[in-house]
């Protein structure tokens, strides 16, 4: 890694992307990696393992991401300027502009904004699902186990927790057996 | 007190906020009408100013509804009550982490057959809600393209598609 790379430089891009982002946090993430890659922080590989990190557990991913990059980049500091330069943006723009935006949020302009932005969003996502599949080698057990997880967590949603450990154990105790 | 309650619940849900913030979207509705914090149709507002607002859309959430109930301190409390979960959850991990050893590769590709499950999972899921239509996919399906084979910054895709389906909504 760069020895640059300092704490406020951390703070200033993810506040920067923070800033710009509307569509929440999954919008956030497809952002991160064009300006993270910009500046030679990390490869997609590493992006998209860290991704798959900061989906394992509970809490927004944006948040999450900004700490495992941060950390990744600028060690523990790193994480928090990460952390801090995620959360001050919106914070702050909710207090001050919320009030004003809730008196147009029923309008036809606003509600037509917000579809086309959720178009986005969907096609965003779908790009990111893309990119986790294309930058990771796979065998045919791991795409089997990933579409029928998909499908059982389409049909069982109130067991998600237990059936994602499920299926990265198989996965994990699994990929082992299967390469040897 | 109801800076405690308001801590309190987004604490909680925050453990719960698994696969994306959308997922527990819902949580929060049940959680805030439920209390008769909000009305449904007042939290209908907060979701979409939510949206038009930069960051996660759930911790958007949790600071506006806090500062619709306790104004800044509630905000604080809200947002912090979310976020939590999170950090403590890194926490343990690294600190197992130095007690049990895995195959960092392994572990990886893992982790990368369960996230794409959950993705599946989230873009079905917004695909099935009401929002979508021709209009909705058509765009998807722009961005999509653009996002791969090009290197345009998503922030402006995001920007260009919310304004066609501004325009859209006018004609």
């Amino acid at each position: 890694m760069d020895s640059e790379i300092n704490s406020l430089m951390i703070f200033t891009t993810f506040f920067k992307v923070s800033a710009l982002t509307i569509g929440g946090g999954y919008a956030m993430v497809p952002v991160l990696i064009r300006h993270l890659e910009k500046k030679g922080w990390v490869n997609q590989k590493e992006f998209y393992n860290l991704l798959a990190k900061a989906q394992s557990i509970p809490g927004p991913i944006a948040f999450n991401l900004s700490i495992m990059i941060g950390k990744k980049v600028g060690g523990f500091r790193g994480s928090v300027a990460g952390a801090i330069g995620v959360i001050i943006p919106p914070f702050f723009t909710i207090m001050l502009i919320g009030a004003f935006l809730t008196r147009f949020s029923n309008s036809v302009l606003i509600k037509g904004f917000l579809k086309g932005a959720f178009g986005a969003i969907l096609g965003l996502i779908g790009g990111v699902l893309y990119k986790m599949i294309q930058t990771k080698k796979w065998n045919y057990l791991e795409i089997l186990i990933m579409i029928i997880g998909a499908l059982v967590l389409i049909f069982e949603s109130s067991y998600t927790v237990l059936l994602f450990v499920i299926i990265v154990t198989v996965v994990y105790v699994g990929d082992k057996k299967w390469k040897s | 007190m109801e800076i405690i309650a308001l801590f309190w619940m987004f604490f909680k849900i925050g453990f719960l906020a698994f696969g994306g913030g959308w997922s527990i979207v819902g949580i929060i509705a049940n959680n805030v009408i439920g209390n008769g914090w909000l009305s449904s149709g007042e939290f209908t507002q907060v979701v979409s100013v939510s949206q038009l607002t930069p960051g996660p859309v759930a911790v958007n959430i949790a600071t506006y509804v806090g500062f619709k109930i306790c104004g800044v301190l509630g905000a604080s409390a809200s947002t912090l009550g979310i976020l939590l979960p999170p950090l403590i959850i890194i926490f343990i991990i690294n600190v197992a982490g130095k007690f049990i050893k895995l195959d960092k590769e392994r572990l990886d590709a893992a982790l990368r057959v369960g996230t794409s499950s959950l993705i599946i999972v989230t873009l079905y899921t917004l695909i099935g809600s009401r929002h979508g239509d021709v209009t909705t996919f058509l765009i998807a399906a722009f961005t999509f393209l653009l996002f791969v084979k090009t290197r345009i910054d998503p922030v402006y895709i995001i920007l260009g598609a919310a304004i066609a389906g501004t325009l859209f909504s006018v004609l």
